[in-house]
């Protein structure tokens, strides 16, 4: 059992620092979640504009608007500033507000170290955006083609954007390894007296685990791209079948780290909706131990099965048959975890706000994309959906539920605890909605272009396959401009105007939990004397 | 700029159980790819 004895000195009892250096020097976890937050909302912008420019193109088949050069560096960068640049970063925006407000701590464990993390991203953006625009300025070589996978040997091809890509990942790494550090200490050491394990709220325990997942995982990419980089320049062969080296090496390595990092995106997402789901039903979590098990369970098969992306290199039929069980057994846990979710639901007094809006939404999408998945780990069948667009869509459908949404879903339910006012809901719901039909329109008719043979990552269609492109094309002009309408609500919850309502300390009637005793939004410094509890 | 939030021991602790995850970390980079490497050669018919 961890104890938290506060030596609390009055003398330098202070409000927040004003100016620039409020924000470069802090050491606030409230102050470095809003970076975070704030730092993902321009991501998901930049890479939104990506996907959107990607779509325009394939609104017809043949090429009208870009060249087929400038389409893989859009699909390449769209990936890695969706997930490393936007939806990473809010996640971890969302742990550093929440975590010590949760556990009553009075920061993370290791606040120097916090603003590292944080400082070391907007290096690594410029760093990734700088791979995406090198090749347009003289002598920057070619653009970068590889999809988000880099698989050589095309990674050991491409001109220095691949360089700048190889490093930006290398400081992503050692932020979100920083990061996952912070947590852990702060979940483990940090708790409050009488908070065990078992009574850490849910968002915790599945920060928890994530964060272990990340140093796991992220240091074996680390190890990737670094061999792809001596490959590159100092005359390795790693991956070069014609100096004994593999290729398939480095599909084992990304796909390593790969499959745990969807994981890695979805959990935090869980745990928003472990709570946002028992205070808009107004009954507790169900089964909050099976709800642990199953995240351990997840996270253990998770690290094992990573080669249901690679059944297509010709793996033995004993491996490629482990990777198939493997992978759907993963289903029982996490249908556990959807269950559980129903299970709270269920004859509750239920209502529905914009974050529980997101958290239904995201039980009949998930699951949907779930089903894809299970499709696609049966091996005959993957063979035919492979690099198809049906996968695209399968990804979709977990993903932007299972992380994106989760995330939505958490800065309604806390945004009136971090700003004290409370968002306008009818502007909430109707973002809700033209975002969730957007999303749909967008990535459903992609199902029936993968079944029917249309590849993923290519600029160029055959016209047979028309009509759902067209459909698809129109839905992501309204899901991606509808993100206009959620800056607008941010933006204007805010700066509070007069016609929104103010939050007290409990923005929600059924909350439950520390973050809610404390004031809307809170002091600077919270829980400076650790609470007890019971 | 900072409030003394941690007494010295908890520091400690902190700043120990730190320095172990990131050994932790530092070691996964520099086994996996040795790791792979052999155990691509071991499964041999794993990769191809
Ligand atoms: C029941 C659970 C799931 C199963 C059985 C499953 C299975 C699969 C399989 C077999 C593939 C490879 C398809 C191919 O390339 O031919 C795949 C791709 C993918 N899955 Fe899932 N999946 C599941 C859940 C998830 C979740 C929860 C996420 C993320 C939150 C996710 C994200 C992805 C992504 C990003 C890809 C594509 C990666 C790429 O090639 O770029 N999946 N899934
Ligand atoms: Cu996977």
């Amino acid at each position: 059992m961890s104890t938290t004895t506060m030596t609390h000195d009055e003398a330098h009892h202070h409000g927040a620092p004003t100016g620039w250096k409020r924000w470069l020097y802090s050491t606030n976890h409230k102050d470095i979640g809003t970076l975070y937050l704030l730092f993902a909302l321009v991501m998901l912008f930049l890479g939104g504009a990506s996907a959107m420019m990607i779509r325009a193109e394939l609104f017809m088949p043949g090429i009208q608007l870009i060249d087929p050069d400038l389409y893989n560096n859009l699909v390449t960068n769209h990936a890695l500033l969706m997930i490393f640049g936007a939806v990473m970063p809010a996640a971890a925006g969302l742990a550093n507000w929440m975590i010590p407000l949760m556990i009553g701590a009075p920061d993370m464990a290791l606040p120097r170290m916090n603003n590292l993390s944080f400082w070391i991203l907007p290096a690594a953006a410029t760093m990734l955006i700088l791979s995406f625009v090198v090749p347009f300025f003289p002598g920057g070589g070619t653009q970068i083609n590889t999809g988000w996978t880099i698989y050589p040997p095309l990674s050991v091809q491409v001109g220095m954007s691949m360089d700048f890509l190889i490093f930006a990942i290398h400081l992503l790494g050692v932020s979100s390894v920083l990061a996952s550090i912070n947590i852990i200490v702060t979940l483990l050491n940090m708790r409050a007296p009488g908070m065990t394990l078992m009574k850490m709220p849910m968002f915790c325990w599945t920060w928890l685990v994530t964060a272990f997942l990340l140093i796991l995982v992220v240091p074996v990419l680390a190890g990737g791209v670094t061999m792809l980089l001596f490959d590159r320049h100092f005359g390795t062969s790693f991956f070069d079948a014609a100096g004994g080296g593999d290729p398939v090496l480095f599909q084992h390595l990304f796909w390593f780290f790969g499959h745990p990092e969807v994981y890695i995106l979805l959990l935090p997402s869980i745990g928003v909706l472990s709570h946002v789901i028992p205070t808009f039903a107004r009954k507790p979590l169900f089964g909050y131990r099976s709800m642990v098990g199953a995240m351990l369970a997840v996270a253990t098969i998770g690290m094992v099965v990573w080669a249901h992306h690679q059944y297509t290199i010709g793996m033995s039929l004993g491996a490629v048959t482990y990777f198939m069980v493997g992978t759907i057994l993963i289903s029982i846990p996490v249908g556990l975890m959807v269950f559980n979710f129903i299970a709270t639901m269920w004859r509750g007094a239920m209502t529905f706000e914009t974050p529980m809006l997101f958290a239904v939404g995201i039980i009949l999408m998930f699951t949907f994309g779930g089903l894809s998945g299970v499709m696609l780990a049966v091996v005959p069948a993957d063979m035919q959906y492979h690099d198809s667009m049906f996968v695209v869509a399968h990804f979709h459908y977990v993903l932007m539920p299972g992380a994106v949404f989760g995330l939505f879903a958490g800065v309604f339910y806390w945004l009136p605890k971090w700003t004290g006012n409370m968002y306008d809901e009818r502007l909430g719901k109707l973002f809700f909605w033209i975002n969730v039909i957007g999303f749909n329109i967008t990535f459903f008719p992609q199902h029936f272009l993968g079944l029917a043979g249309m590849p993923r990552r290519i600029i160029d269609y055959n016209v047979m396959f028309t009509e759902f492109n067209v459909l698809s094309s129109i839905g992501a002009m309204i899901f991606g401009l509808s993100h206009l309408l959620f800056l607008y609500i941010v933006i204007q919850t805010i700066r509070g105007g007069k016609s929104l309502k103010r939050s007290g300390a409990k923005s929600w009637e059924g909350a439950k939990g520390l973050e809610w005793e404390v004031d809307s939004p809170p002091a600077f410094h919270t829980w400076e004397t650790a609470p007890q509890i019971k | 700029m900072r409030i003394e939030t941690q007494n010295s021991e908890l520091r400690r602790k902190n700043i120990r159980l730190a320095w172990i995850l990131g050994g932790l970390a530092l070691f996964f980079m520099l086994t996996s790819f040795p790791f792979w490497m052999n155990l691509l050669n071991v499964a041999g018919n794993l990769s191809r």
